[in-house]
C-alpha cells in the first residue's frame, strides 16, 4: 500500500480539521487506501524524528508528503524537535513521490507570511504572487509534478481526498499556473452561487443579514475573481459562505490575505476598481448600465414576497 | 455597375440623422413628420421607412448615434497616456468641437431629448441610449480616482460636475448670449472641472 | 543531569516542549515552550478593524469560531466605548450562541476521542482499547462522523466550518429559512442520540438529573465517559494537577495577573490571589 506522511509548519491545524469533515470519501476511508505514516495530531505511538531517521537511511520510502502550514528556516519561529520545517523539507524533497501543499499557508504563505519581522516565511513553491518559495519554481518531485497546491483557508476536504485518490489511481492531474488542480480551480467561487440572479441584474446588497442581493458590489465579495469550486463542491456538504450571506474573501488565491477591507468593495468614484475575471471594465460597465435599466421585479422584493 | 458610388446604408442613415436632427430641433418633435424629413432629404417617404420604421425609432437612433460618436472620441482620449488634467481638457474641447461641427446634435439633445421624455420612455430609459458616453466617463473617473488624481466620491455628483458645465455652455450658446464660441472657453472650463474633482 | 527538553504534546498548532533544569536529582526550573510563532497580534497592527473578523479565526483550526465570536464582541465593545450603540437583535444573539455551541460540541468530541483517548492505549498495554485506535477504531471513526456532523450547524448559519466570518458587529450575515433551522435542529437531535448512546450511556434527561459520581457509574451502560473515569482513576490522573504542594491549578486568571497591555517579558504573578473554585 502507498503511504502518506503529514508534517506541519506554521499552521492553525485548520486543514487537518477540515479534512476530518471529509465525506466522499471519509477521512478514515482515505486512510484505508493509503497508509498514514505519521500525523502530528493523530499519531500517538509513532514519533516524527524516528520516521525521519528511517526515511533518511532509506529504510522507509514515502509516496505522499503532505505539508500543512507556512514554512520558515528561522529557528526562532518554528521548530519540530531540533529541526525547522525547512530543514525537514530539504531532507525529504528528493525522496518522496509527491509533495502536496495542504491549504493556503503551505501553498502561498498566507497569514504567517505577512508577519513583517520574519520575511523568511513562505509557501513551498510560491510566496504570494512571487514564483519560488522554499523551493525554486522549477523544482519537481520524483513523480515529475511540482508541489501540488490545494489552497484554501482552509482547503475543502474533497479537494484534498480526491487529489490523493486520483494520484493513487494513476490519473494525470492538470495543474494551473499556480500549481492548483485545474479541474477543481477552473471554477470561480461565484459559479453556482445562489445569489447569481442578483449579480446578473445588478441588484446590490447594501448590508448583511439578507437573503437577497449580490455581495459583489458593496460588500467585498471576491466570488467573480476567485478560483475555487466552493459553490460546486459545497462546504460541510451543505452550504458555502456566499450562500449564507458572507462575501467570498478569496482565500484560495495566491494573494490572500494581502488585500484589506474584506467587507467592502473597493470603488473609485462609485465604480468598482476590479471587475469579474474575463471581462474588460468597459464591457462590464456597459452591461451593468443595461442590467440596471431593465429591472427584474422579482429581485427587488423580499424572496418571501415574490410570485 | 454604376460609376457613381452609391451611398452605403450607414452613410445614408447618417445623412438622415443630420437632417432629421435639424428639423426636430427647429420645429419641435411633434411638429415634424416623416414626410417632412423625406421631403427635406429629397427621398420618398417609402424609402425613408426602409431605414426607420417609425419617427420614434428615428428619434432614439439619433441619441444612440450621438452617444456613439462622442463615446468613441472619449474612448480615444481614455486610451492616451497623458495626465488626468489634460484628459479633462481634451474631453471638454472635443465636446465643443463636435458641437461646432454638428450643432444639430446638441440642439437635438437640448430641445428634443430633454424636452420630450415621453418619446424616449421605452428603449431609451436610463442610460440606454447614451451608454457609450456614460461608460467612457465612468472609466475616465474611475481611473482618475484610482491614480489618486480625483477625490473619492459617489459617481453621480462627479458625473454631473464633469458634464453639467458642458451642457450649460451649449445652452447659453443656444440662447445667443455667449460672446465667444464655447470651444474658446475649453481651457477655463477644464480648469474649473479639474479643481472641482481633484484630490486635496 | 542538566537540561532536558522533551516534546510532550503535539496536537493542534505545533509542538509543545517541556524543558527541565535538573540539579542534584531535583527539578530546579521548568519551562513550557511552544516553538512556533505566527504573531497574529503583530499582523493585526494597522489593519482595518473589521479585517480582524477574517484574520483572527485563523489563529486556530479547531476552535476558530470561538475566536470569531470573541473578535466580533470585542469590536462591538470598541464601538460602544466610542459612544456608538450596537444593538444586536435577539435572533442574531441566539444564532451566535447556537454556532459557538456547535463548535464546543465538536471540540469535546474531537478532543476526547482523538486527542485524549488514544493516549490511554499506550498506558493500557494489556487491555483492549482497540475501538479508540486512531483512524482504524470504530469509536474513533464515529467521533469523526459526529464531530463533522455537528459543525454542519455552523455551515447552515455561517456557510462553512472551519473559518467562517459570518458574525459581524451588530449581528450575523445570515437570514435562515424555517427549513434551514430545521436542518440544524435535526442535526443537534442526531448528536444528542450519539452522546446518549456512546458518551453518557443513558438518556439526556437522566444524565442531567444525576447528582453524584456513584450514581452515574451505577446507571451508565456502555458509556465512554464511564470508561474514561475508570481509566483516569486507574492511572491516578484524578490526583494530578491538584492545587497542593508545588502544583498550581489556576482557575480564575483575572485577579492573578495585572490588567492591561504589556510588552514586558515578565508579568507580576500574585500567588496570594490564586483561588480554587
Amino acid at each position: 500500500m502507498k503511504n502518506l506522511l503529514w508534517i506541519q509548519g506554521l499552521s492553525c491545524n485548520g486543514n487537518t480539521q477540515s479534512l476530518l469533515n471529509a465525506e466522499n470519501p471519509y477521512f478514515y476511508e482515505l486512510f484505508q487506501k493509503v497508509e498514514l505514516l505519521y500525523h502530528p495530531s493523530f499519531s500517538y505511538r509513532e514519533n516524527l524524528q524516528t520516521v525521519l531517521k528511517r526515511i533518511d537511511s532509506d529504510k522507509l520510502k514515502v509516496n505522499f508528503l503532505v505539508v500543512e502550514g507556512a514554512v520558515t528556516s528561522d529557528m526562532k519561529f518554528h521548530r519540530t524537535g531540533n529541526y525547522t520545517i525547512a530543514q525537514i523539507l530539504q531532507k525529504l524533497k528528493d525522496k518522496v513521490d509527491y509533495i502536496i501543499a495542504a491549504g493556503n499557508c503551505a501553498s502561498f504563505g498566507n497569514i504567517p507570511a505577512t508577519l513583517s519581522c520574519n520575511p523568511d516565511v513562505t509557501g513551498l513553491q510560491f510566496r504570494f504572487t512571487q514564483k519560488g518559495g522554499l523551493f525554486p519554481s522549477d523544482f519537481k518531485t520524483k513523480s515529475g509534478y511540482p508541489i501540488i497546491n490545494i489552497p484554501g483557508c482552509p482547503m475543502h476536504p474533497a479537494w484534498f481526498t480526491q487529489t490523493i485518490i486520483a494520484l493513487l489511481e494513476g490519473r494525470k492531474i492538470v495543474l494551473d499556473s499556480f500549481n492548483r488542480p485545474k479541474e477543481l480551480f477552473m471554477y470561480l467561487s461565484h459559479d453556482g452561487c445562489i445569489r447569481n440572479e442578483y449579480f446578473e441584474w445588478k441588484v446590490e446588497g447594501e448590508e448583511f443579514g439578507h437573503k437577497e442581493g449580490c455581495l459583489f458590489y458593496n460588500l467585498g465579495c471576491r466570488g467573480p475573481m476567485t478560483h475555487a469550486p466552493c459553490n460546486k463542491i459545497l462546504w460541510n456538504g451543505i452550504s458555502s459562505k456566499t450562500r449564507a450571506g458572507m462575501p467570498c474573501i478569496g482565500c484560495t488565491e495566491f494573494d490572500f490575505p494581502l488585500r484589506r477591507n474584506y467587507f467592502e468593495t473597493k470603488k473609485n468614484i462609485g465604480i468598482p476598481e476590479e471587475v469579474p475575471l474575463g471581462v474588460t471594465k468597459r464591457a462590464y460597465l456597459t452591461i451593468t448600465g443595461v442590467a440596471k435599466t431593465f429591472k427584474n421585479e422579482r429581485l427587488n422584493k423580499k424572496l418571501e414576497e415574490t410570485d | 455597375m454604376s460609376k457613381i458610388r452609391k451611398l452605403t446604408k450607414e452613410e445614408r442613415k447618417k445623412e438622415i440623422v443630420k437632417v432629421a436632427c435639424r428639423l426636430f430641433a427647429e420645429r419641435g418633435y411633434y411638429n415634424t413628420t416623416i414626410p417632412d424629413i423625406a421631403e427635406e432629404l429629397g427621398m420618398s417617404v417609402g424609402n425613408l421607412y426602409n431605414y426607420f420604421r417609425s419617427k420614434e425609432e428615428l428619434a432614439k437612433y439619433i441619441m444612440q448615434y450621438s452617444s456613439k460618436l462622442l463615446g468613441e472620441e472619449i474612448h480615444k482620449i481614455n486610451q492616451q497616456d497623458i495626465p488626468t488634467k489634460e484628459k479633462i481638457y481634451k474631453i471638454v474641447r472635443k465636446f465643443f468641437e463636435i458641437g461646432q461641427e454638428q450643432p444639430e446634435l446638441i440642439e437635438y439633445f437640448l430641445r428634443v431629448f430633454l424636452s420630450n421624455r415621453e418619446v424616449f420612455e421605452e428603449g431609451c430609459e436610463g442610460f440606454l441610449c447614451v451608454q457609450e458616453v456614460v461608460t467612457e466617463l465612468m472609466l475616465f473617473l474611475e481611473e482618475g480616482a484610482r491614480k489618486g488624481d480625483f477625490r473619492q466620491q459617489d459617481f453621480f455628483p462627479a458625473f454631473v460636475t464633469l458634464m453639467g458645465p458642458l451642457g450649460g455652455m451649449v445652452f447659453l450658446q443656444g440662447e445667443n448670449v455667449l460672446p465667444k464660441e464655447p470651444v474658446e472657453y475649453s481651457q477655463e472650463l477644464a480648469e474649473n472641472i479639474w479643481r472641482a474633482l481633484k484630490a486635496d | 543531569m542538566g537540561k532536558v527538553i522533551k516534546t510532550v504534546l503535539n496536537r493542534v498548532e505545533g509542538e509543545i516542549q517541556l524543558k527541565l533544569h535538573w540539579e542534584k536529582g531535583k527539578v530546579k526550573d521548568a519551562f513550557i515552550i511552544a516553538p512556533n510563532f505566527r504573531g497574529f497580534e503583530f499582523i493585526l497592527e494597522g489593519k482595518p478593524v473589521l479585517d480582524a473578523l477574517v484574520i483572527n479565526p485563523r489563529i486556530c483550526g479547531i476552535c476558530g469560531h470561538a475566536h470569531l465570536i470573541a473578535t466580533t464582541k470585542a469590536i462591538e465593545n470598541i464601538y460602544e466605548n466610542t459612544g456608538q450603540k450596537i444593538d444586536v437583535p435577539q435572533n442574531a444573539k441566539l444564532i451566535r450562541d447556537i454556532t459557538i455551541g456547535a463548535e464546543i460540541i465538536q471540540n469535546h468530541i474531537r478532543w476526547f476521542y482523538m486527542f485524549v483517548m488514544p493516549d490511554f492505549i499506550k498506558l493500557e498495554k494489556g487491555r483492549k482499547l482497540k475501538a479508540f485506535e486512531p483512524v482504524k477504531g470504530i469509536k474513533w471513526q464515529q467521533a469523526v462522523d459526529y464531530s463533522s456532523k455537528i459543525v454542519k450547524v455552523i455551515a447552515v448559519f455561517g456557510g462553512q466550518w472551519p473559518h467562517t466570518s459570518y458574525a459581524v458587529p451588530g449581528g450575523v450575515v445570515c437570514d435562515p429559512t424555517t427549513f434551514e433551522i430545521v436542518e440544524a435542529t435535526a442535526t443537534v437531535d442526531s448528536l444528542i442520540k450519539f452522546t446518549e448512546e456512546n458518551i453518557f450511556g443513558m438518556n439526556l434527561d437522566t444524565y442531567i438529573s444525576i447528582t453524584s459520581e456513584d450514581e452515574f457509574l451505577d446507571r451508565a451502560k456502555g458509556s465512554d465517559l464511564k470508561e474514561f473515569l475508570f481509566l483516569c482513576k486507574k492511572h491516578k490522573l484524578d490526583r494530578e494537577g491538584k492545587s497542593y504542594h508545588r502544583f498550581l491549578t489556576v482557575c480564575e486568571m483575572e485577579h492573578v495577573f495585572e490588567k492591561g497591555i504589556t510588552k514586558k517579558k515578565k508579568k507580576d504573578f500574585h500567588v496570594g490571589k490564586v483561588r480554587r473554585d
